[in-house]
C-alpha cells in the first residue's frame, strides 16, 4: 500500500541567499558592487536625529513632581551627555543622583508629572554587514544593499513580519511558557527565542523593549490573530508590526524541535536573521570559505518584502523516513516510521483510516498517516 | 503527485467562528483557547483527521456552525440548488446525519437536489424535500418508492434510499418524481417559520 503525505523542508544548511542591508536615505553607503564583506564590516553609515527619553524624576528621587526642577543640576536646553549628572537630591545620610542615560539635550519637565525629556543627540549610526558575503545588488533608491551569502535556513509554520537582523538571545528552553515578566530589559536589536508558547503581551513588551524578532514553538489562535491583524490565517503574510515573529508549529503550546533548538544553542549571541513574513530563520555561515562558494552562484533580486511561495513537496511514507506529528497529541514532536499498516483501521472517532507506527522520544506510537509530515 | 489538503482548507473564512459560537452545539465545556487552537491547527494542517470521538464532535460543531454562518456557500435559493465539497461527506457520517444537518441550517424551501463535487465538477447525489403538508393530523404516510412509512408531523425525517430517481408521496399530495442518490432523501415537515 502506497501512502504519501505532504513533506516540508525544516532545515536547509548553506543556502545561498541574499540579505538585505537598509541605509537611511540621509545616509552613506560605503561599499561597492562585488565587494566581499565580513560580518563585522561596516557597508554604510547615517545620523539618527530623532527621538526622546523619559526619565522619572519623581520616583527615582523621591520627590513631588512639582519639586523635580529644584533638583535639576542641568539647565533646560542644555547639553548633557551619558553618565554626567542630570539631577541630585541630597539627603542626611545618603545622596540620590540620576545620571543621563544618553547624550542628550535637556528638553523639558513635566509639570504634572515631573518626568523629565531628554532629546537624543543626533549620532552617527553604523551599519554592519551582519556577514560574510559578496555586494551583490545596490538600490540607490532604497539605500537597500544585497548582500550574497550563505546561511542555515530553518522553516516555520506561522509568522508575521519584515526581515530583520539581530543578536540571538534565548530566554526559554524548548517546553518553557514565555510570559512576559521573562522578557528581559537590554534586548535592543535582538531576536528572542522563547519556547512552546509565547503570549500577546510576551511580544508586545518584547517589541516595547526594543527587540526585532521572536520565535517559539506555538502561540495561542487569537494573539496571533490580533497580531497579523486580518481575518484570514492563509492571507496573515505580508504584514508588519515592527517585530518578527515566527511560529515553528502551530497553534498551542507546542515545544520547539530537538534539531532547531540544538542550531539555536550553536548560534546564541551571533548575529542571525529572521523573515517572518516568509516564516524562515536564517543562520549565517561563519565558515571562512563561504564567500568562495557564494562567488560562483548567482541569485534574482528580489524586493525587499517579497513573499516568496511555499514550496509544496509530497512523498511516499515508508519504514525509516523521518517524520513530524501535526496533531495532538505528539503534535510538533519529531521521530520515524516503524511501520506501515496494510489495511486501515477504524478509529475511535468513526474515520476509518492507515496508521502507521512512528517512533518518538523512545516510545512507539499509532497514528493516522495523514496526521504526519515528512521531513526532508 | 498533489499536496494533501481538506474540508477546512476549503471554507473561505472559516477561522473566524467564535468559541462561543462552537461552545453551542458542544456538550462539554471547552476553554475558548482550546477550541479557538484547535481551529486554528484543522485550517493549517487542513488533512489531518479526528482520533477520539471528542474530537470528531468539535469538527462536527465547527462545520454545523459554518453552515449555519454561510448558508450562501452551500445554498442558492436563484439556481435553488445545494452544493457541497465532496470533503464534507467524508467528515460527517452517515450520510443521514449530513443530509438532516444541511436540511435544519439551510433553511430551503421546496424540492432541493444536493449536489456533491469538487470545482467545477458535481453530480446530483440526494434530495432534500422542505414541505408544508396538506394534513394537520399528528401523523402522516410517507410513501417512497411505495413503500409506505407513518411519520409525525413537523420533524424531519431522512430515507437512505440510493435510487437516481425516486418516487415520493407524503400523505395526500401528490405524488411526485425526483431526483437522488447515494445521500437519499430527506423530507422536513417542519411548518415554515416554526422551530419545532
Amino acid at each position: 500500500m502506497d501512502l504519501s503525505a505532504n513533506a516540508r523542508i525544516k532545515i536547509i544548511p548553506q543556502k545561498a541567499t541574499h540579505i538585505i542591508k537598509q541605509v537611511p536615505a540621509s545616509g552613506e553607503v560605503m561599499v561597492k558592487l562585488n565587494q566581499e564583506v565580513k560580518s563585522s564590516d561596516v557597508i554604510g553609515r547615517f545620523r539618527q536625529t530623532i527621538g526622546f527619553r523619559s526619565i522619572n524624576a519623581p520616583q527615582e528621587l523621591g520627590v513631588y513632581p512639582k519639586d523635580v526642577p529644584k533638583y535639576l543640576m542641568r539647565e533646560i536646553g542644555k547639553t548633557i551627555y551619558r553618565g554626567e549628572l542630570l539631577a541630585q537630591k541630597k539627603e542626611l545620610l545618603r545622596t540620590r543622583e540620576i545620571q543621563s542615560p544618553t547624550d542628550a539635550v535637556v528638553n523639558s519637565i513635566d509639570p504634572t508629572t515631573g518626568i523629565i525629556m531628554l532629546k537624543l543627540l543626533p549620532k552617527e549610526v553604523p551599519v554592519l554587514s551582519g556577514v560574510n558575503g559578496i555586494v551583490d545588488f545596490i538600490d540607490a533608491q532604497t539605500g537597500n544593499i544585497y548582500i550574497k551569502t550563505l546561511v542555515t535556513q530553518i522553516n516555520g509554520s506561522l509568522g508575521s513580519g519584515k526581515q530583520q537582523g539581530g543578536q540571538l538571545k534565548i530566554i526559554g528552553n524548548q517546553r518553557s511558557f514565555t510570559m512576559e515578566n521573562l522578557i528581559p530589559d537590554n534586548i535592543h536589536q535582538s531576536i528572542i527565542l522563547g519556547g512552546a508558547l509565547i503570549y500577546n503581551e510576551t511580544i508586545r513588551k518584547a517589541l516595547s523593549n526594543g527587540a526585532v524578532g521572536i520565535i517559539a514553538g506555538g502561540i495561542n489562535a487569537r494573539d496571533y490573530k490580533s497580531l497579523i491583524g486580518l481575518s484570514s490565517f492563509h492571507l496573515g503574510y505580508g504584514n508588519d508590526i515592527g517585530i518578527s515573529i515566527l511560529i515553528e508549529h502551530g497553534f498551542g503550546a507546542l515545544p520547539l524541535s530537538e534539531d532547531s533548538y540544538r542550531l539555536f544553542w550553536e548560534n546564541e549571541g551571533k548575529f542571525i536573521y529572521m523573515d517572518g513574513n516568509n516564516r524562515r530563520i536564517l543562520l549565517p555561515s561563519s565558515e571562512t570559505d563561504s564567500i568562495l562558494r557564494v562567488r560562483k552562484i548567482m541569485l534574482p533580486i528580489l524586493q525587499q518584502g517579497a513573499i516568496e511561495p511555499m514550496e509544496n513537496h509530497v512523498g511516499l511514507l515508508s519504514v525509516g523516513t523521518k517524520i513530524r506529528s501535526i496533531w495532538p497529541p505528539f503534535m510538533g514532536s519529531e521521530g520515524k516510521i516503524a511501520s506501515i499498516d496494510q489495511s486501515p483501521t477504524m478509529l475511535e472517532s468513526g474515520v476509518a483510516t492507515y496508521l502507521v507506527t512512528i517512533e518518538i522520544a523512545g516510545q512507539k506510537v499509532k497514528v493516522p498517516y495523514s496526521n504526519i509530515e515528512i521531513v526532508l | 503527485m498533489t499536496i494533501l489538503t481538506g474540508l477546512f482548507a476549503q471554507l473561505p473564512g472559516i477561522e473566524n467562528l467564535s468559541p462561543e459560537d462552537l461552545s453551542k452545539w458542544l456538550k462539554k465545556a471547552y476553554d475558548p483557547r482550546v477550541l479557538e487552537n484547535y481551529l486554528g491547527n484543522r485550517v493549517i494542517y487542513p488533512q489531518t483527521v479526528a482520533l477520539t470521538q471528542e474530537e470528531r464532535m468539535i469538527d462536527r460543531a465547527i462545520i454545523q456552525e459554518y453552515i449555519r454562518k454561510n448558508p450562501a456557500f452551500f445554498y442558492n435559493p436563484l439556481s435553488h440548488k445545494v452544493l457541497i465539497p465532496l470533503e464534507l461527506m467524508h467528515r460527517i457520517q452517515p450520510n443521514a446525519d449530513l443530509m438532516v444537518m444541511l436540511c435544519s441550517l439551510l433553511q430551503v424551501s421546496g424540492v432541493v437536489p444536493v449536489f456533491i463535487g469538487e470545482e467545477t465538477s458535481f453530480k446530483n447525489e440526494g434530495v432534500i424535500m422542505a414541505i408544508n403538508p396538506l394534513s394537520t393530523e399528528k401523523n402522516i404516510t410517507i410513501l417512497i418508492n411505495g413503500k409506505n412509512t407513518i411519520v409525525e408531523n413537523n420533524k424531519i425525517y431522512h430515507f437512505s434510499v440510493e435510487d437516481q430517481h425516486i418516487k415520493v408521496k407524503v400523505d395526500g399530495d401528490p405524488e411526485i418524481m425526483v431526483q437522488g442518490g447515494k445521500l437519499g432523501i430527506t423530507i422536513d415537515l417542519r411548518k415554515r417559520g416554526e422551530n419545532v
